[in-house]
């Protein structure tokens, strides 16, 4: 969508309404600095960045940049408002109130929607902004013309959901249960297959369970077995219970888990203190190694002294994630042993507090067992989950471990019935925890299949960004390239490229070859003006890329810093590459306006120049100093001869100045402003006498004297000393004369164009020869 | 503009490579989802717990169907 015009009231350097009027062409703006031509594209930034200007962002700005965007010296009953029309006839109006807040009215705002600042403006200070950037914010900004957004999001959302399953799925949890499994089998049935267990299962179901019907269903069997074996204990005698409750108490390995606790916890002690005295030597060095960026080239490794390659780098990220890794693993694993120490307690509690060993323990209320049933009674088992600390452990283990001894020695006269039934239910509990615990390993083994396929998706997707990003980048770095010998013909700076780095994802860094040698970074070789050259280059690749889009592009001075070669190739670059794109090109440059007004003049450019800004209340004003023949006589028809011959003269005195430069007229030097002041009679004196020996035209074959031309620049002299000036101030200029003066002055022009190919004199070298020439030929300018 | 679904299939074509426990009712359910609601925005948490959950369970194989003559 093209933009019709941009109108400011009170809007930054703008006083009362000034409209840049673009028609929906193209347009060069001319002003000097601080005339107000960027007032126009912060207007649109304005309104693209949701009332944020970048470049105003600063503590003093005000929360809505409300002390920076309206003018400074708005008079009371003023409105700051900010007007893009479109071509459309659509148009977004937005209003400022004094406290920065805005209303935005107008169907408009639609017209650029997916209009994004990166890609539509380009300033001066950040034309080399793209290759400044960090290769994460290059591949940011390359994104949205990667149309790659979808696969991004796709891959990110995958990478949350492979964790989200995995914390659904409990496989930490389930970790921990099946290793506790694996130790209840081992106990149980040392080192048996899943055939034996079955089997040992289904003979003690043929024991208790006699006469019944084996189900099929292992978990099934084995809760039968259970409730057969509970029914089996109603059965028995307080004395059978007792020794029963006592043998379990004596089973439980509370000696074994206190000491697991101990290991673990002196283990992760001992990983930890190095570790953090590591960790502190890393941040001392990282300190040390910070200073040294900013005051020298030479970094070395703050950890060895070496020279840092990317290759030790890595691994030694490596060894510290390893690291953290292995101490994360112990730490779980003496948490596991705590909570196997707390449950274990539980079950000693819950078996002692029994009324089947109520009459045992009244036998023992003397001396430390009365001590050790009291800290039996009143022991917290859950917090035991929390602590390891040795006094604890230490604790645990003089007050309970005397209870499972005495437990024991209490079981010794138990009935061989009693013991077989006790083997026999540990059994059947422990072949249930068995089949439970394949049933959970088959469901973690579903999680991790599902969590690798989700990781392989994700991982598929990003080598399909990587294929497409690659072959976007192609395209654009053909477009960088080809626009980079434009800007720089022959120059030993090639192959000019975007690239993936290797191993990076969300990447892009810039590359090229210097003198033949391969460089990584533009920032390593390229001088300042080249890399803005480059900045430009690439900011036009991209909007290229994005063509069909339509969206204008403002270029506000980005031509600062490049030399008068290399800026002169900008008008070749835009007509090359941009024919049918609406630019508004903004510039301080006088020369490089003219040269532009002299290349891009045609119907699909307008140009327009700006005062100098006078006060903030007389704000942005354009300059009327540049109209053309068909505008004087305009003037005719509204009865202004004066006016006509006086708009005459101004056009000869603009467009002359520009053919003297087209043709490298050498004029005397003149001090200060007196160089850009010349006028019209001064340059036709030069060009009547240079161009009677320098300018010719071919008549069969040969080059002769452009006599026709000479003299129409000697009559359009005369009628402007005469006429053109009386125009300006005497003002008696007659509406035959001005008429005269107008046609001989536009004839007067077109010499200078060629009949034929329609192309200027200075379009191109002639060969072989020191002359400028028409693209046919068949005018030329000796130089 | 057409949306651009064409890359899905393949991707999941690729992701399944060697791993033959994972359903078709699980894929199926991929390609919905990367059709949908995955490729469009940022998913919150509660949002892909709920798919987390759907995926689980799709994982356990289901009974074959026996044909009646």
């Amino acid at each position: 969508m093209r933009i019709e015009s941009i109108e400011l009231s009170w809007f930054r350097g703008a006083a009362d309404p000034v409209a840049l009027t673009l028609e929906c062409k193209s347009k060069v703006v001319y002003g000097g600095n601080g005339s107000g031509k960027s007032s126009f594209v912060d207007a649109v930034e304005y309104v693209l960045n949701e009332g944020k200007i970048r470049h105003l962002a600063h503590e003093y700005s005000g929360k809505h940049q409300e002390k920076a965007i309206p003018n400074t010296h708005r008079p009371d009953g003023r409105k700051t408002l900010l007007k893009i029309r479109f071509q459309d006839k659509s148009d977004v109006t937005t209003e400022i109130d004094a406290n920065g807040s805005t209303r935005s009215s107008g169907d408009g705002k639609l017209a650029m929607a997916d209009w994004s600042y990166q890609h539509t403006i380009l300033r001066q200070d950040e034309v080399a902004r793209f290759i400044h950037d960090t290769k994460g914010e290059k591949y940011s900004a390359l994104l949205p013309l990667l149309g790659l957004e979808h696969l991004e999001m796709a891959a990110e959302n995958l990478r949350q959901l492979s964790k989200v399953i995995n914390e659904e799925a409990e496989l930490k949890e389930s970790g921990v249960k099946l290793k506790d499994v694996a130790a209840k089998r081992r106990e149980a049935f040392g080192a048996t297959d899943e055939a034996e267990v079955l089997s040992r299962i289904e003979q003690l179901h043929c024991a208790y369970c006699p006469g019944q019907a084996s189900t099929v269903d292992p978990l099934s069997r084995c809760g039968e077995l259970e409730t057969a074996i509970e029914t089996r204990i109603t059965q028995f005698s307080d004395d059978q219970r007792r020794h029963l409750t006592l043998l379990g108490v004596r089973d439980l390995d509370l000696e074994n888990k206190v000491n697991e606790v101990r290991a673990t916890s002196l283990k992760l002690a001992g990983e930890i203190d190095p570790l953090i005295s590591a960790k502190l030597e890393v941040l001392g060095s990282t300190e040390e190694y910070v200073g040294k960026l900013g005051d020298t080239g030479d970094i070395e490794c703050p950890s060895c002294g070496r020279p840092i390659s990317i290759c030790d780098f890595k691994s030694h990220v490596k060894e510290e994630r390893e690291r953290l890794l292995d101490i994360i693993s112990t730490n779980d694993a003496r948490k596991e042993a705590l909570v196997a120490l707390s449950d274990l307690v539980k079950s000693l509690k819950n078996s002692l507090e029994k009324s089947d060993v109520k009459s045992w323990r009244e036998g023992l209320t003397k001396g430390n067992n009365a001590k050790n049933f009291a800290f039996l009674d009143t022991v917290n088992a859950e917090a035991i989950r929390s602590t390891s600390r040795e006094e604890d452990l230490k604790t645990i283990e003089d007050s309970l471990l005397p209870l499972t001894r005495i437990a024991a020695e209490a079981t010794k006269d138990s009935l061989p019935d009693v013991r077989q039934l006790n083997d026999d239910k540990r059994i059947a509990l422990a072949g249930k925890a068995v089949i439970e615990g394949h049933m959970l390993a088959s469901a973690v083994n579903r999680a991790k299949s599902l969590i690798s396929f989700v990781n392989s998706l994700e991982e598929s997707i990003r080598g399909e960004i990587r294929a497409r990003s690659q072959r976007v980048i192609e395209e654009i770095s053909a477009e960088i390239e080809s626009m980079w010998s434009i800007l720089h013909p022959g120059e030993e700076i090639e192959n000019v490229r975007l690239y993936v780095p290797p191993e990076a994802d969300k990447a892009i860094d810039i590359g090229l070859k210097f003198f033949g040698v391969d460089q990584d970074s533009p920032r390593l070789t390229l001088s300042e003006g080249h890399r803005n050259s480059l900045g430009l280059c690439i900011f036009l690749a991209m909007a290229k890329k994005e063509e069909g889009a339509d969206r204008p592009l403002f270029l506000d001075d980005v031509v600062i810093s490049l030399d008068r070669n290399h800026r002169g190739m900008i008008a070749q670059l835009l007509e090359d590459k941009f024919p049918g794109r609406q630019i508004v090109l903004l510039t301080h440059d006088r020369e490089w306006y003219s040269e532009l007004k002299a290349r891009l003049g045609d119907r699909n450019w307008s140009f327009g120049a700006l005062l100098s800004w006078d006060t903030p209340q007389v704000g942005i004003r354009w300059s009327n100093r540049t109209k053309t023949f068909d505008e004087a006589r305009e003037q005719l028809k509204q009865n202004r001869p004066d006016s006509a011959g006086n708009d005459a003269r101004k056009i000869m005195d603009v467009e002359l100045a520009l053919i003297a430069e087209g043709l490298q007229l050498r004029l005397l030097f003149l001090r200060g402003e007196k160089n850009d002041k010349r006028g019209a009679h001064e340059f036709l004196e030069h060009l009547i006498a240079e161009g009677k020996k320098r300018f010719k035209k071919k008549e069969c074959g040969t080059y002769v004297s452009f006599d026709q031309a000479i003299q129409m620049f000697d009559q359009a002299d005369r009628l402007l000393v005469s006429w053109g000036n009386r125009g300006s101030h005497t003002f008696d200029v007659t509406e035959s004369e001005a008429t005269k003066l107008i046609e001989t002055c536009e004839k007067a022009l077109q010499c200078f164009q060629c009949p034929s190919c329609k192309k200027k004199v200075w379009f191109a070298e002639a060969t072989g020869d020191s002359s400028l020439q028409c693209m046919c030929g068949e005018i030329r300018w000796r130089y | 503009m057409p949306k651009d679904d064409s890359w899905i299939r393949d991707c999941i074509t690729k992701a399944l490579s060697g791993k033959g426990c994972v359903t078709e009712a699980v894929t199926n359910k991929a390609e919905v989802l990367l059709r949908g609601s995955l490729s469009e925005r940022k998913l919150v948490s509660k949002e892909l717990a709920i798919i987390a959950q759907t995926l689980i369970s799709d994982m356990i194989p289901s009974e074959p169907k026996v044909e009646g003559r």
